[in-house]
Protein backbone atom coordinates (compact mmCIF):
# COMPACT_ATOMS: atom_id res chain seq x y z
CA UNK A 1 0.00 0.00 0.00
CA UNK A 2 1.27 3.44 -0.42
CA UNK A 3 2.22 4.41 3.08
CA UNK A 4 5.62 5.58 2.26
CA UNK A 5 6.43 7.21 5.51
CA UNK A 6 6.82 5.30 9.04
CA UNK A 7 7.81 7.77 11.06
CA UNK A 8 6.31 8.40 14.86
CA UNK A 9 4.42 5.27 13.83
CA UNK A 10 3.21 3.49 17.27
CA UNK A 11 1.91 0.56 18.77
CA UNK A 12 -1.33 -1.03 17.67
CA UNK A 13 -4.47 0.63 18.56
CA UNK A 14 -6.83 -2.25 21.33
CA UNK A 15 -9.78 -3.36 19.22
CA UNK A 16 -12.30 -1.53 22.32
CA UNK A 17 -10.78 2.14 21.25
CA UNK A 18 -14.02 4.52 19.56
CA UNK A 19 -11.71 6.71 17.28
CA UNK A 20 -12.64 10.12 15.32
CA UNK A 21 -12.29 11.79 12.33
CA UNK A 22 -13.18 15.02 11.22
CA UNK A 23 -15.88 15.45 8.06
CA UNK A 24 -14.01 18.25 6.18
CA UNK A 25 -16.18 18.11 2.94
CA UNK A 26 -19.96 18.20 3.64
CA UNK A 27 -20.25 15.38 1.14
CA UNK A 28 -18.61 12.70 4.17
CA UNK A 29 -22.32 12.54 5.11
CA UNK A 30 -25.15 11.25 2.90
CA UNK A 31 -27.36 14.10 1.70
CA UNK A 32 -30.30 13.51 4.62
CA UNK A 33 -27.31 13.29 7.49
CA UNK A 34 -27.87 9.97 8.45
CA UNK A 35 -25.15 8.00 6.59
CA UNK A 36 -21.10 8.19 6.48
CA UNK A 37 -19.93 8.21 2.71
CA UNK A 38 -17.01 6.45 1.37
CA UNK A 39 -15.15 9.09 0.30
CA UNK A 40 -15.06 10.10 4.41
CA UNK A 41 -12.45 7.16 4.22
CA UNK A 42 -10.62 7.89 0.33
CA UNK A 43 -6.93 8.81 0.83
CA UNK A 44 -4.18 9.89 -1.43
CA UNK A 45 -1.11 8.69 -1.41
CA UNK A 46 0.36 12.08 -2.25
CA UNK A 47 -0.92 13.89 0.94
CA UNK A 48 -1.34 11.03 3.45
CA UNK A 49 2.15 9.52 3.52
CA UNK A 50 1.69 8.15 6.66
CA UNK A 51 -2.03 6.77 6.40
CA UNK A 52 -5.61 8.22 7.43
CA UNK A 53 -5.65 10.49 10.44
CA UNK A 54 -8.01 9.86 12.59
CA UNK A 55 -8.66 11.29 16.61
CA UNK A 56 -8.90 9.45 20.07
CA UNK A 57 -11.41 12.18 21.27
CA UNK A 58 -14.06 14.20 19.62
CA UNK A 59 -12.52 17.30 20.86
CA UNK A 60 -8.73 16.71 19.16
CA UNK A 61 -10.77 16.24 15.71
CA UNK A 62 -12.79 19.94 16.35
CA UNK A 63 -8.69 21.00 17.67
CA UNK A 64 -7.11 19.67 14.71
CA UNK A 65 -9.93 20.79 11.67
CA UNK A 66 -11.82 23.76 13.81
CA UNK A 67 -13.70 24.29 10.61
CA UNK A 68 -15.12 20.68 10.21
CA UNK A 69 -18.65 19.65 8.96
CA UNK A 70 -18.84 17.33 12.04
CA UNK A 71 -17.33 14.28 13.22
CA UNK A 72 -17.76 10.49 12.86
CA UNK A 73 -16.28 7.44 15.24
CA UNK A 74 -15.65 4.06 14.57
CA UNK A 75 -14.48 1.29 17.09
CA UNK A 76 -10.81 0.58 16.37
CA UNK A 77 -12.60 -3.54 16.50
CA UNK A 78 -14.75 -2.90 13.21
CA UNK A 79 -11.65 -1.73 12.00
CA UNK A 80 -9.50 -4.85 12.66
CA UNK A 81 -12.23 -7.16 12.03
CA UNK A 82 -12.72 -5.94 8.30
CA UNK A 83 -9.81 -8.59 7.42
CA UNK A 84 -8.05 -6.42 4.85
CA UNK A 85 -5.03 -5.61 6.49
CA UNK A 86 -5.83 -2.64 8.20
CA UNK A 87 -4.06 -1.60 11.31
CA UNK A 88 -4.75 1.41 13.51
CA UNK A 89 -1.73 2.67 15.00
CA UNK A 90 -0.72 5.16 17.89
CA UNK A 91 0.85 8.35 16.42
CA UNK A 92 4.47 8.50 18.95
CA UNK A 93 4.76 12.47 18.64
CA UNK A 94 0.49 13.16 19.29
CA UNK A 95 -1.30 11.19 22.34
CA UNK A 96 -4.47 12.22 20.41
CA UNK A 97 -3.81 11.34 17.50
CA UNK A 98 -3.92 7.73 15.34
CA UNK A 99 -3.17 6.61 11.45
CA UNK A 100 -4.73 4.43 10.03
CA UNK A 101 -1.95 1.90 7.94
CA UNK A 102 -2.39 -0.14 4.63
CA UNK A 103 -5.56 1.76 3.29
CA UNK A 104 -4.97 1.60 -0.43
CA UNK A 105 -4.92 5.08 -2.46
CA UNK A 106 -7.25 6.43 -4.63
CA UNK A 107 -4.17 7.70 -6.58
CA UNK A 108 -2.84 4.51 -7.56
CA UNK A 109 -4.28 2.57 -10.24
CA UNK A 110 -3.45 -0.68 -8.87
CA UNK A 111 -4.97 0.06 -5.67
CA UNK A 112 -8.09 2.13 -6.87
CA UNK A 113 -10.47 -0.86 -7.12
CA UNK A 114 -9.60 -1.71 -3.40
CA UNK A 115 -9.43 1.88 -1.88
CA UNK A 116 -13.16 1.94 -3.27
CA UNK A 117 -14.08 -1.52 -1.69
CA UNK A 118 -12.66 -0.55 1.90
CA UNK A 119 -13.85 2.87 1.49
CA UNK A 120 -17.31 1.69 1.25
CA UNK A 121 -16.99 -1.12 4.07
CA UNK A 122 -15.48 1.65 6.74
CA UNK A 123 -18.22 3.89 6.01
CA UNK A 124 -20.68 1.02 6.52
CA UNK A 125 -19.09 0.28 9.94
CA UNK A 126 -18.84 3.93 10.96
CA UNK A 127 -21.22 5.79 12.96
CA UNK A 128 -22.28 9.83 12.90
CA UNK A 129 -21.08 11.57 15.98
CA UNK A 130 -22.23 14.87 15.10
CA UNK A 131 -23.48 15.96 12.08
CA UNK A 132 -23.07 19.46 12.88
CA UNK A 133 -19.48 21.46 13.14
CA UNK A 134 -18.04 20.51 16.66
CA UNK A 135 -16.52 23.45 17.70
CA UNK A 136 -13.11 23.16 19.45
CA UNK A 137 -12.82 23.28 23.29
CA UNK A 138 -12.12 26.75 24.62
CA UNK A 139 -8.29 27.24 25.75
CA UNK A 140 -6.89 26.30 29.53
CA UNK A 141 -6.84 29.79 31.30
CA UNK A 142 -3.20 31.41 31.30
CA UNK A 143 -1.72 30.42 34.41
CA UNK A 144 -1.18 32.96 37.29
CA UNK A 145 1.67 33.39 38.56
CA UNK A 146 2.52 34.23 42.14
CA UNK B 1 -21.49 28.15 -19.87
CA UNK B 2 -20.60 27.22 -23.26
CA UNK B 3 -24.54 26.28 -24.34
CA UNK B 4 -26.27 28.86 -22.95
CA UNK B 5 -26.80 30.75 -25.93
CA UNK B 6 -28.26 27.72 -27.99
CA UNK B 7 -31.33 26.96 -26.00
CA UNK B 8 -33.00 28.99 -22.97
CA UNK B 9 -35.55 27.73 -20.93
CA UNK B 10 -39.02 29.24 -23.12
CA UNK B 11 -37.46 27.49 -26.32
CA UNK B 12 -39.77 24.90 -27.76
CA UNK B 13 -38.02 21.56 -27.68
CA UNK B 14 -38.71 20.79 -31.37
CA UNK B 15 -36.12 18.76 -32.61
CA UNK B 16 -33.57 15.91 -31.35
CA UNK B 17 -30.88 18.93 -32.15
CA UNK B 18 -32.43 20.98 -29.96
CA UNK B 19 -33.33 17.94 -27.17
CA UNK B 20 -30.00 17.27 -27.05
CA UNK B 21 -28.76 20.71 -26.67
CA UNK B 22 -31.36 20.87 -23.46
CA UNK B 23 -30.02 17.73 -21.93
CA UNK B 24 -26.77 18.87 -22.28
CA UNK B 25 -27.50 22.37 -20.75
CA UNK B 26 -29.24 20.57 -17.99
CA UNK B 27 -26.41 18.44 -17.32
CA UNK B 28 -23.94 20.69 -17.21
CA UNK B 29 -25.58 23.01 -14.48
CA UNK B 30 -26.44 20.30 -12.22
CA UNK B 31 -22.26 19.46 -12.56
CA UNK B 32 -21.61 23.25 -12.36
CA UNK B 33 -23.62 23.57 -9.17
CA UNK B 34 -21.89 21.14 -6.96
CA UNK B 35 -18.49 21.87 -8.48
CA UNK B 36 -17.99 25.05 -7.94
CA UNK B 37 -19.05 24.92 -4.25
CA UNK B 38 -16.56 25.26 -1.92
CA UNK B 39 -17.97 23.04 1.13
CA UNK B 40 -17.30 19.88 -1.51
CA UNK B 41 -13.78 20.21 -0.72
CA UNK B 42 -11.05 19.59 2.13
CA UNK B 43 -9.61 22.72 1.47
CA UNK B 44 -9.04 25.85 -0.79
CA UNK B 45 -5.70 23.67 -1.77
CA UNK B 46 -7.50 20.67 -2.93
CA UNK B 47 -7.15 20.36 -6.67
CA UNK B 48 -10.61 21.29 -8.64
CA UNK B 49 -12.42 19.29 -11.71
CA UNK B 50 -11.27 21.03 -14.65
CA UNK B 51 -13.41 22.03 -18.27
CA UNK B 52 -12.69 19.71 -19.97
CA UNK B 53 -13.23 16.81 -17.36
CA UNK B 54 -16.86 18.40 -16.25
CA UNK B 55 -17.61 19.08 -20.15
CA UNK B 56 -17.01 15.12 -20.54
CA UNK B 57 -18.72 14.03 -17.71
CA UNK B 58 -22.01 16.72 -18.41
CA UNK B 59 -21.85 14.86 -22.20
CA UNK B 60 -22.16 11.63 -20.50
CA UNK B 61 -24.93 12.33 -18.32
CA UNK B 62 -26.93 14.03 -20.93
CA UNK B 63 -26.90 10.67 -22.87
CA UNK B 64 -28.76 9.48 -19.21
CA UNK B 65 -31.93 11.57 -19.25
CA UNK B 66 -33.70 9.30 -16.84
CA UNK B 67 -30.74 9.78 -15.11
CA UNK B 68 -30.01 13.35 -14.20
CA UNK B 69 -31.59 13.87 -11.39
CA UNK B 70 -30.53 10.76 -9.47
CA UNK B 71 -26.65 11.45 -10.03
CA UNK B 72 -24.57 12.72 -7.34
CA UNK B 73 -21.45 14.53 -8.20
CA UNK B 74 -18.46 14.01 -6.00
CA UNK B 75 -15.33 15.71 -6.86
CA UNK B 76 -12.04 14.32 -5.42
CA UNK B 77 -8.73 15.57 -6.25
CA UNK B 78 -9.66 16.99 -10.04
CA UNK B 79 -11.30 13.83 -10.23
CA UNK B 80 -15.39 14.10 -10.87
CA UNK B 81 -17.56 11.25 -10.01
CA UNK B 82 -21.05 10.59 -10.83
CA UNK B 83 -22.86 8.52 -8.29
CA UNK B 84 -25.86 6.45 -8.70
CA UNK B 85 -27.13 4.56 -5.57
CA UNK B 86 -29.82 2.19 -4.82
CA UNK B 87 -30.27 2.09 -1.07
CA UNK B 88 -27.63 1.40 0.70
CA UNK B 89 -26.50 -1.97 -1.00
CA UNK B 90 -25.94 -0.86 -4.68
CA UNK B 91 -23.52 2.18 -6.30
CA UNK B 92 -22.21 2.60 -9.67
CA UNK B 93 -19.92 5.59 -9.59
CA UNK B 94 -18.91 6.78 -13.22
CA UNK B 95 -15.06 8.40 -12.58
CA UNK B 96 -13.97 11.22 -14.77
CA UNK B 97 -10.04 12.04 -14.67
CA UNK B 98 -7.99 14.78 -15.71
CA UNK B 99 -5.81 13.69 -18.39
CA UNK B 100 -7.59 10.50 -19.92
CA UNK B 101 -9.06 10.10 -23.03
CA UNK B 102 -11.90 7.62 -21.34
CA UNK B 103 -13.94 7.37 -18.36
CA UNK B 104 -13.75 4.63 -15.55
CA UNK B 105 -16.88 3.12 -14.15
CA UNK B 106 -17.30 1.49 -10.50
CA UNK B 107 -20.00 -1.08 -9.25
CA UNK B 108 -20.45 -2.44 -5.87
CA UNK B 109 -22.96 -4.58 -4.24
CA UNK B 110 -22.97 -4.75 0.11
CA UNK B 111 -24.28 -7.10 2.39
CA UNK B 112 -24.16 -6.24 5.99
CA UNK B 113 -21.41 -4.16 5.86
CA UNK B 114 -19.00 -6.36 3.22
CA UNK B 115 -18.78 -5.24 -0.55
CA UNK B 116 -19.58 -8.66 -1.91
CA UNK B 117 -19.60 -7.79 -5.95
CA UNK B 118 -17.22 -5.46 -7.62
CA UNK B 119 -15.75 -4.18 -10.45
CA UNK B 120 -14.15 -1.15 -11.80
CA UNK B 121 -14.02 -0.81 -15.41
CA UNK B 122 -10.99 1.22 -16.51
CA UNK B 123 -11.95 2.54 -20.17
CA UNK B 124 -15.89 2.13 -19.75
CA UNK B 125 -18.34 3.99 -22.33
CA UNK B 126 -21.66 4.64 -22.66
CA UNK B 127 -23.00 1.50 -23.29
CA UNK B 128 -21.04 0.12 -20.17
CA UNK B 129 -22.52 2.50 -18.26
CA UNK B 130 -26.29 2.34 -19.07
CA UNK B 131 -25.96 -1.90 -18.44
CA UNK B 132 -24.35 -1.42 -14.73
CA UNK B 133 -27.05 1.36 -14.03
CA UNK B 134 -29.85 -1.27 -15.31
CA UNK B 135 -28.47 -3.80 -12.71
CA UNK B 136 -28.37 -1.34 -10.14
CA UNK B 137 -32.26 -0.57 -10.64
CA UNK B 138 -32.62 -4.56 -10.72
Amino acid sequence: MCDEDSTGIGEIVPNDRMIYRACKRSIDLSKDKTTVEPIAFQKDGQNHRDGLSLALSVDACARQFPNNRGVIRISVGAIHGLGRGLEVHFDTADPDHVIIRNLPCMDRELEKELALIVSSELAAAAEIESSKRVLPPPAAPPAIGP
Amino acid sequence: MVFNSRISASSPIGSSENLSYALMHRSLNKIADEVFNDDLYESTEERRPNTSVILEAALVLSQLPSEIDRAEIEPYSGELSLVWRSGRTKRVKAMFGPGKKSFSVYHEQLVNGRVVEHHLRPQANDAYLRDRLAWLHT
